[in-house]
């Protein structure tokens, strides 16, 4: 076995949008390490969430392989859960049935399938929540609800699209540490997609930096902060110099998308 | 922690690259009147004159007191009945063409006694259940493929969209001829004139199912089947049920159309009938009838619908 659990060798994806050819991503080369929090920057329209939904199976690369484990991806599975902006929860589903989703289509004991869901709620902080319904939540709780629900499966890797570019600020930085800690109680392996360049340098080990049109890799940036972070670490100078740097990568590359464009 | 912002660093990456410094670059900003640069010779905007205030009752989307609504309500059915009442009590309209709430009452009495309302309920009761149940049971799944599947929504609906068209009342001789007098052409009317709609309402109610949730499913280890029964099916749930109470409005309809055809029984017989013998206050009493028993439907589907779409936000 591998030290990799996920290996992306020159994934490509075009789309044909209205009778022409877009290409979304190209030659795109990622090693990601089992047990590793990577975090990907880019514009929008960088290719950052196609290249997430390659990953998870949902379309398939125009070029390339994705690897998981050294097998092929060649369709969507439990072993990498998705967390989408939206949350996507299920609005007729309480927050345990919600979690409880993934384990009811496995061939485990009623009492097996509880103790799971409420050791996921547990560290989410949702028990108090177990038996609300979605509409009742606010945004960062159905969130919550998702990254649960996702986990209850035990995934190889966590994908992670943006999942909090849609909450309030004090929302979002609980969230972040809320992630921290299921990354290190979990041990799971977490790729997850952002446009916010603070939060991807507090979250992750590395911040792969992606150029837009076609998407490609601009830059893998390692973050040398110590794995045991908290908020005060934003404003560390080692901090701050790395994410001016990289949201300087980002400025470089979208500029260059939109000089093109209005040439 | 020392809070050392590298300065160099945060106004370099606000400073736009060489050479394409725009010089209209407004720095007068909170100094004196603001530059109208460009907008010098506009006249002032144009301003409404302030509005008057409207009373309660009439602002858009605005609650009333529970009183206002109970006496709202209350004169819905009043007004009707008072008009009808003055109407006949002062003989404007001869009494056979409008015949007094009272004489209604009194004839719709003496059918319950005699025991022919409950039978001719009965008898058009039964032709909606089985009409309607059984257009339910094609449409749903006809609906679930179109919403689901490109490949059935291409299939199935040019041919739909043009049969729902076709009013199911044009199809009673042609079914009178292929199956006879009987109950199975009343049973098929009713098929005819619902099946379509319910199929296409259906669909729609099934395409309302977000796409992140169909493909956060497959993620979470659902195979097709799965999503459709456990995903699609529970979210659609509440929209067919409100296609379903619609089309059973209309399928109460077609059954009372159908019966004025050739029946022996059957409220819609019932007022072809009457009418033959200038009955007219029989007419009205089977009318009301078929109002009551039309809203108690509705009011029994909405129930259900809300409990099932209680997660509805």
């Amino acid at each position: 076995m591998s030290a990799e659990a996920l290996e992306l060798v020159g994934v490509g994806k075009d789309f044909r949008r209205r009778g022409t050819l877009v290409r979304a991503l190209e030659g795109i080369d990622l090693r990601i390490d089992r047990r590793s929090f990577v975090c990907v920057v880019g514009a929008s329209g960088s290719g950052k969430s196609t290249l997430l939904s390659l990953v998870a199976g949902l379309s398939r690369p125009t070029t390339g392989t994705v690897r998981l484990d050294g097998r092929p991806v060649t369709g969507p599975g439990p072993d990498r859960g998705l967390v989408f902006q939206s949350g996507a929860v299920y609005p007729w589903r309480t927050v345990e049935r919600n979690v409880a989703f993934g384990l009811e289509l496995l061939p485990i004991s009623r009492a097996e399938r509880a103790r799971r869901v409420g050791w996921y709620l547990d560290e989410t902080g949702l028990t108090p929540l177990r038996h609300a319904l979605p509409k009742q939540l606010s945004g960062g709780q159905r969130q919550r609800v998702a990254i649960a629900r996702a986990l209850a499966c035990e995934p190889e890797v966590l994908l992670l699209d943006e999942p909090f570019g849609a909450l309030d600020v004090q929302t979002k930085e609980d969230m972040q540490l809320l992630i921290r800690r299921i990354w290190r109680d979990t041990r799971t392996t977490v790729l997850m997609v952002t446009h916010d360049v603070e939060e991807a340098v507090f979250l992750g080990q590395r911040v792969v930096v992606l150029a837009s049109d076609p998407g490609r890799i601009a830059a893998d940036i390692d973050v040398d902060l110590p794995d045991d972070r908290d908020l005060t670490v934003k404003r560390a100078p080692e901090f701050i110099a790395v994410r001016g740097r990289i949201e300087d990568l980002v400025r470089t590359y979208h500029r260059g998308q939109v000089a093109r464009a209005s040439a | 922690m020392t809070m050392m912002v590298d300065p160099e660093g945060s106004i370099k990456a606000y400073a736009p690259a060489g050479g394409e410094v725009d010089d209209e670059v407004d720095t007068d900003i909170g100094r004196g009147d603001p530059p109208r640069r460009g907008r010098e010779a506009w006249p002032d905007l144009a301003r409404r004159k302030p509005l008057r205030r409207h009373a309660r009752l009439f602002a858009i989307r605005s609650p009333i007191s529970t009183r206002s609504r109970w006496i709202l309500t209350t004169l819905s059915v009043a007004v009707p009945l008072v008009a009808w009442y003055v109407l006949s009590a002062s003989e404007i309209v001869s009494p056979t063409f409008l015949p007094s709430p009272l004489k209604v009452w009194a004839a719709g009495l003496d059918m319950a006694q005699s025991g022919s309302l409950a039978t001719d309920t009965w008898a058009s009761v039964q032709r909606v259940l089985i009409g309607f149940g059984l257009a339910v049971a094609v449409s749903v799944p006809l609906g679930i493929l179109m919403g689901s599947f490109q490949a059935g929504q291409s299939f199935l609906e040019p041919v739909i969209g043009l049969l729902r068209y076709l009013p199911a009342s044009a199809f009673i001789p042609l079914l009178l001829i292929w199956l006879g007098i009987g109950e199975p052409s009343k049973v098929a009317i009713l098929l005819i004139g619902t099946v379509f709609f319910n199929t296409l309402m259906t669909a729609d109610a099934v395409r309302l199912v977000p796409g992140a949730l169909i493909d956060v499913s497959y993620t979470l280890g659902a195979r097709r089947g799965e999503v459709l029964r456990k995903v699609v099916v529970p979210h659609a749930l509440p929209g067919m049920l409100d296609a379903m109470r619609v089309n059973a409005a209309a399928a109460w309809n077609f059954v009372v159309v159908a019966e004025l055809i050739n029946s022996e029984s059957g409220l819609g017989y019932r007022i072809t009938r009457a009418g033959r013998f200038l009955q007219t206050d029989k007419i009205f009493a089977v009318l009301v009838v078929i109002g009551v028993i039309g809203l108690t439907m509705d009011i029994v589907l909405r129930v259900a619908r809300d409990r099932v779409g209680k997660w509805v936000a």
